[in-house]
């Protein structure tokens, strides 16, 4: 059974949700503060959080830093319909995904099971991928730019691997946020543009100077090549 | 060097060289007896001027440094750095300027208080709003849960539905108002910069005709000169892709929004007009404003979109305003400022 951490202060709505989830066979716990957020996130074994950044007397994204400067275990960040700005934060600072609050607990589930799709330890879809200064590789999850460690969220991971597997051609919004974040595309819906932003700070320009990640107008991203990466 | 200062400098300066000037020539020319007892001589004259000049400087410098710092603070308090105060040496002074200096800080702690109450305000009541709201979808869908094992009457599953809608549109209006006071109190805009305003508008019209397909309608971009502008991104996507929805809800069934942008020189202009039945003329100026709507029943919105769309205009130095086409259909037009070249 999956066990997913739940940070929010509504006492009454996470009954609510613990016992939708558990009919969906998850099994959650409840930690009502960002404090015992922090402690039961480093302490347990849980394969997900969810965190609501909106508590009033905790800063949300105070906590989502203190989980992720020592765990990578995913996180769903809950934010305000609307609100662009947290959103874009919380990506920024490492979530996997968000959900506007108040939501349909059938969209919850799915998105919990996507990032647990995602991150689940599965047969990786590749062993390495190497192109340019950039080396993937599937088994480990792990990217090197010259030789030396880029720390990527499980996201980062999947969106720079489908761009590199067909670097130099074009991949299309809908379809990076149906095979990345793994549901259907809606329109004004800017998580996977945010991850990208992400992904070019993290990994910076070309060794040449050039930009590593080209948005290509009306019609999607691609990695920038002459060379065809190297599959394995 | 300032134009007050030079002045009070000048007019200062001048006024005791003319005293020297007046004081050596009754005592060089006129003679009291004076002359081999203070004995002055053009040298001295020089030296008592430039003396002279220094001190005055000085005095001056003492009178509007003061006034400099003030300025700097108020500015610096106008960009939004809420939190800060005046040097503490300016308030150890005893005199107006330090009257002045502690009455600025008890301003500025009153506007800080102000607009962090407001902020707290803001957020507090997102959160008490939803929150229930929040609860009511999570019910709905165990309710849901339960009846579908049971087989659920038609009748049943349309109140449901029609219960999670109106529970999404209260959500939808919490968060436009939201937003429409977030603009108007200048917080949380996050950091202006030049952008890509033709990028800006390709983006939202796909976006627009993606959510416009389902329904049997479309978005074009007709026309799209090359536009950068300087501001918050964020806040004029918001605000074109008000614009840009509010279109796709009244245009006509199997026809397109066209939406045109042209770099006009010193000002952009974005034009996002729809094939619906426009507005009544004595309305055109007041869809800007929150919760005008026309009445014809099929309004679906919170009637806030057009009004977030206008502030946020606003706050880029920008213009907005409505017309309705000769040949039917509601015309947007959006003038914004173009940015300067990049020093």
């Amino acid at each position: 059974m999956e066990r997913v951490l739940v940070v929010d202060d509504d006492a009454e709505l996470c009954q609510l949700v613990t016992r939708f989830l558990a009919r969906e066979g998850i099994a959650t716990t409840w930690a009502p503060n960002g404090t015992a957020g922090v402690e039961h996130a480093l302490a347990g074994d849980y394969s997900l959080i969810m965190l609501d950044v909106m508590m009033p007397d905790t800063d949300g994204f105070d906590v989502l830093r203190r989980i992720r400067q020592q765990s990578r275990t995913p996180v769903l960040m809950l934010t305000a319909r609307g609100d662009t700005h947290d959103r874009i934060r919380g990506l920024e600072m490492g979530a996997d995904d968000y959900l506007p609050k108040p939501f349909d607990p059938a969209e919850l589930v799915a998105r919990i099971r996507a990032i647990l799709r995602r991150s689940a330890p599965q047969r990786p879809a590749f062993a390495a991928i190497s192109l340019a200064d950039i080396e993937l590789d599937g088994g480990t999850r792990s990217v090197r730019r010259s030789g030396a460690a880029v720390d990527l969220t499980t996201v980062e991971f999947d969106l720079l691997a489908a761009l590199m597997r067909v670097a130099g051609s074009t991949v299309s919004r809908e379809d990076l946020v149906r095979n990345v974040l793994g549901r259907e595309f809606s329109p004004f819906d800017r998580s996977i543009d945010t991850h990208v932003c992400n992904l070019r700070r993290k990994l910076g320009p070309l060794e040449d100077g050039g930009e590593r990640i080209k948005g290509v107008r009306g019609a999607g991203y691609l990695y920038a090549s002459r060379a065809k990466a190297e599959l394995k | 060097m300032r134009r007050l200062f030079l002045t009070i400098f000048l007019w200062f300066w001048l006024t005791l060289f003319g005293v020297a000037m007046i004081f050596a020539a009754v005592v060089l020319h006129a003679g009291f007896g004076f002359r081999s007892f203070v004995r002055l001589s053009i040298h001295d004259l020089l030296l008592f001027t430039i003396a002279g000049g220094i001190f005055c400087f000085l005095v001056i410098r003492f009178l509007t440094k003061p006034l400099n710092q003030l300025g700097e603070a108020a500015a610096s308090i106008a960009e939004g750095r809420l939190e800060t105060r005046v040097d503490p040496a300016l308030k150890n002074r005893r005199d107006e300027i330090s009257d002045l200096a502690r009455n600025f800080d008890r301003m500025a702690e009153r506007i800080e208080a102000l607009v962090t109450g407001q902020r707290r305000l803001l957020g507090d009541v997102s959160h008490e709003l939803r929150s229930p709201l929040s609860r009511l979808s999570v019910a709905l869908g165990l309710v849901k849960l339960s009846l579908a094992k049971q087989g659920m009457e038609r009748e049943a599953a349309e109140n449901l539905e029609r219960i999670a809608l109106e529970a999404l549109r209260l959500d939808t209006m919490i968060g436009q108002l939201l937003a429409l006071t977030r603009i108007d109190s200048g917080v949380d805009r996050g950091t202006p910069g030049r952008f890509d305003l033709t990028n800006l508008v390709q983006e939202v019209a796909n976006d627009g005709n993606f959510e416009a397909r389902a329904c049997n309608r479309s978005v074009v971009i007709e026309h799209a000169d090359a536009c950068t502008v300087n501001g918050y991104e964020e806040l004029l996507r918001s605000a074109i892709e008000n614009v840009a929805r509010n279109a796709i809800r009244h245009t006509a069934e199997g026809t397109a929004v066209e939406i045109s942008l042209q770099n006009n020189v010193s000002k952009t202009l974005l034009r996002v007009r729809d094939h619906g039945p426009g507005v009544p003329e004595n309305m055109l100026l007041e869809i800007f404003l929150p919760f005008r709507r026309i009445a014809n029943g099929t309004a679906e919105g919170a009637g806030l979109g057009l009004a977030i769309a206008g502030r946020a205009v606003d706050v880029h130095g920008g213009t907005i305003r409505a017309m309705n086409a000769p040949a039917g259909g509601l015309i947007v037009e959006i003038d914004l400022p173009v940015a300067s070249e990049p020093s």
